[in-house]
């Protein structure tokens, strides 16, 4: 690895413990809003170090989904999204508010339980009806995923008419993504490992992410396998971007614009470039949640996937208008 | 000594003026666009003048059509149905512009109130009585002093897993019940307001309401739990909706945050 | 090595594409694939590159089906420069080229002579999306060039289309030296006179069959060509004494 690259990640390294550090230090007083630095007491640390936590494992794990699926589509706005896992786990946690309340059962993790299952479902019916000749074809992919999407939007419209305000107003909330303010630890803990291992592989298959990016005919003829790449694309990073939303609901942006902004310093290794993602996903998603902390619009804390949607919007828009032609 | 929340109806005389908006009881046909002012006219004993609805008013008679809610409302069906009176909820931004128009044309009386306070619903309240020609009826809490409730409290409505719901601030209906109850809202802010479970915990509430109108979920009952205050759960099926049903989720709130 | 067509067919739905090929071929020569548009040049090439499989007959590399290797098997033996190179991503030029010694193993010493063979060792860390259409398609060659090994099969399609008359006179340098080395090069191309100069074979394609096939003197000829092509041609000679066909 060059020294300018392993400077550059040093770098973004050293950002993410400062914004980690930021997280863990603004105080924000209940009653007048006013902002102070410092360490919060033993009770109220918990408060500050699981939102961290899930927001290193949430923002790492969508940035890299989102880097793999612009790689597997051959789609720079490719993002976790586009696949109709948003809609598709939003559909899952609808249909489980629906049945607990026509059915008044309780399930414990019902949202999660919701969330799994309904990603699961809508990402493989993508997967089937993405494949040609044996392989995934990534402009159809696209279509049916946006396709699926929109299904999936119709049935959680219908679904809101059936339930009470009460759980149509919870529901509203998952929409727009929250980091878990407390969890329990073995959940963070699998998920965690289980994010880092997907990181890893996608980072291993690195020079083989390399050689995708040509033309079909050309990867081939330099010896890659394709079909075989894209389904282990496909599933690591569903995998990585249902574990997101399963954790902190669909947050928007993070999986589009942590690639785009580790693209800024690295080119060419995939291998690099995922390790990178997976630094600038965590970095944006701890930033936003800083961000949150200060802004009050005048009923509390903004929902953070509305801060990621305005700030990471205006982001894109900076480096797309910076780098036309490079993304 | 047990502190009650003294419900009365008083019925008030008022004067039955001849142009006081009084209408033949035959002659009427109500679309509420509003779930709040649907449920203060089931409440009344007026459900059989409803001819049209929002698709969120749940308690009307699912068979009353749809008209649709504040934000689309399918003008061509409303006018269909032929209402004499339509009534919606006046928010921030103002009236629905063309609902206005139809109204000034002369197609029916457009009514619309404020709906965030209990006062608000007194007035809904006394007016579709009055309306009807009926007594103009109301309903008041008493606040006779509370030595038995915690105070102060925070009412929170049931979040995601691992956050807060959404909180009853200053200068809402729960607010005002609350305060007629003699009980400190822990929250200083208006409206709805958006805490996180660090924020709770130090405003130190004697208790945690967590509403809802229908099944409180586990996880979000043990985020909240996390804290480490008292936790009592309130189920209720008109607790979100402000209306006249305020009495009964007043009077069933009061026996379940008992000091212990 | 040896390659061997047979009866080779491909159709896309209800397309022919191309119908009943056979032809053979040897290591150290030169093939030149020519024809009009859509004769079926490029589906002709990808087959024999293992990119597409045929719909009947088969195509062998000393006796093994060459659409069946796996594609890491195959990318030391066979080595594809496609008509229009694409790289989807902000890659180097030199990146673009490393590309090609992803089933080898990396050289740089393989990467670098490939670059400065093709004269782009001194542009190689330009971006690919601002290169032009010319180095994109020397990068191309690039790439085969640092992957192929020596007596393997190099297929290229049109990889003259962009190059100026330097860049086309040091293409035809480089062919006719892979081919020295045992290389089986088979290049679909649309210039005759290019054809005329370095090829030992041609093999020339209408509607999806082979009409003329054998060494190239003997094929490229005004009235053989003139055929196929629907144009009137004739010999011009030039300076140096050489032949070129020409439209009068």
């Amino acid at each position: 690895m060059r020294i300018r690259t392993l400077s550059i990640i040093v770098f973004l390294g050293i950002c993410l413990i400062v914004a980690a550090l930021v997280r863990l230090l603004i105080t924000r007083d209940v009653d007048d809003g006013s902002i102070t630095f410092s360490l919060p007491e033993d009770r109220f640390f918990i408060y500050r170090f699981v939102p961290l936590i899930a927001a290193f494992i949430v923002g790492s794990g969508l940035g890299v989904s989102g880097m793999g699926l612009q790689v597997l589509l051959r789609n720079p706005l490719a993002s976790p999204w586009i696949l109709g896992l948003s809609s598709g786990a939003g559909l899952g946690v609808m249909t489980m508010m629906f049945v607990e309340h026509t059915y008044n059962v309780g399930f414990l993790g019902g949202q999660s339980i919701g969330a799994v299952i309904g990603a699961i479902v809508t990402l493989s019916l993508v997967y089937l009806l993405s494949r040609r000749r044996g392989g995934i074809d990534p402009m159809t992919m696209v279509l049916v995923g946006v396709v699926i999407s929109v299904l999936c939007g119709a049935g959680i419209m219908i679904l809101q008419h059936a339930v009470p305000m009460g759980l149509r107003g919870a529901f509203t909330t998952w929409l727009m993504g929250s980091l878990p303010e407390i969890e329990a630890w073995w959940k963070l803990t699998v998920l965690g490992v289980i994010t880092l291992l997907g990181i890893l592989l996608i980072a291993w298959w690195g020079p083989t992410l390399d050689a995708a990016c040509l033309s079909d005919d050309e990867a081939t003829s330099v010896g890659v396998d394709l079909p075989n790449i894209r389904r282990k694309l496909f599933v690591t990073s569903s995998v990585l971007a249902a574990i997101g939303v399963i954790l902190a609901g669909p947050i928007a942006f993070v999986g589009l614009i942590a690639p785009h902004g580790a693209r800024l310093f690295i080119h060419g290794s995939h291998r690099v470039l995922t390790l990178t993602t997976a630094i600038v996903g965590a970095l944006l998603l701890v930033c936003a949640d800083d961000i949150r902390q200060l802004i009050d619009v005048g009923s509390g804390r903004l929902p953070i996937g509305i801060v990621t949607s305005v700030f990471g919007g205006i982001v894109f828009l900076v480096l797309l208008l910076r780098n036309r032609g490079r993304i | 000594m047990r502190n009650f929340i003294i419900v009365s109806l008083l019925f008030v005389f008022g004067a039955c003026h001849p142009n006081s908006g009084q209408v033949e009881q035959g002659d009427v046909r109500i679309i509420s666009i509003s779930p709040g002012i649907t449920n203060t006219i089931i409440d009344a004993g007026y459900e059989q003048f409803l001819v049209g609805r929002s698709p969120f008013c749940f308690h009307a008679d699912q068979e009353i059509p749809v008209v649709g809610d504040l934000r689309n409302i399918d003008y061509e069906r409303l006018l269909r149905l032929s209402p004499t009176h339509v009534f919606v909820q006046k928010t921030a931004s103002g009236i629905d512009a063309h609902l206005l128009a139809l109204a000034t044309q002369g197609n029916f009386e457009l009514r619309a109130w404020p709906l965030n306070r209990v006062s608000d619903i007194q007035v809904i309240y006394g007016d579709v009585t009055e309306m009807f020609g009926d007594l103009r009826l109301s309903f008041q809490i008493d606040t006779s002093e509370n030595q038995l409730v915690p105070s102060p409290i925070l009412v929170i409505t049931q979040g995601v897993q691992g956050n807060a719901g959404l909180s009853f601030g200053k200068e809402t209906y729960i607010d005002d019940v609350l305060q007629m109850m003699g009980v400190e809202n822990v929250v200083h802010q208006s409206g709805w307001v958006s805490l996180s479970l660090e924020d709770i915990g130090r405003l130190q509430p004697k208790a945690i309401i967590v509403v809802s109108d229908s099944l409180i979920n586990e996880g979000s009952l043990s985020s909240i739990r996390s804290v480490g205050y008292r936790v009592i759960p309130f189920v209720h099926e008109h607790v979100l909706v402000p209306s006249s049903y305020i009495v009964d989720v007043a009077k069933k709130l009061q026996e379940v945050i008992i000091e212990p | 090595m040896r390659l061997h067509i047979s009866d080779v067919g491909v159709r896309f739905n209800k397309i022919t594409a191309l119908r009943g090929v056979h032809a053979s071929a040897d290591g150290g020569k030169i093939i030149a694939v020519l024809g009009p548009n859509a004769s079926g040049k490029t589906t002709l090439l990808r087959l024999i590159a293992g990119l597409l499989s045929p719909t009947y007959g088969k195509i062998e590399l000393d006796g093994i089906r060459v659409d069946r290797m796996k594609p890491y098997d195959r990318a030391s033996k066979v080595s594809w420069v496609p008509r229009v190179a694409e790289v989807a991503g902000a890659f180097t030029i030199r990146r673009v080229v490393e590309l090609g010694r992803y089933a080898l193993g990396p050289s740089t010493v393989r990467v670098d002579e490939a670059l400065a063979r093709v004269d782009l060792l001194d542009r190689s860390e330009s971006l690919w999306h601002e290169a032009s259409a010319g180095m994109r398609q020397r990068a191309a060659f690039a790439r085969a060039l640092a992957q192929r090994t020596p007596g393997g099969l190099i297929v290229l399609d049109e990889p003259s289309s962009a190059l100026d008359l330097q860049h086309l006179q040091s293409l035809g340098d480089l062919l006719r030296r892979c081919a020295s080395e045992g290389d089986i090069v088979i290049a679909a191309l649309h210039d005759i006179s290019f054809a005329m100069e370095i090829a030992d074979e041609a093999v020339v394609l209408k509607e999806g069959q082979v009409v003329l096939a054998g060494q190239t003197r003997a094929v490229l000829t005004p009235s053989s060509l003139g055929g196929v092509f629907g144009v009137d041609l004739a010999w011009a000679v030039d300076d140096a004494g050489k032949r070129h066909l020409v439209m009068p």
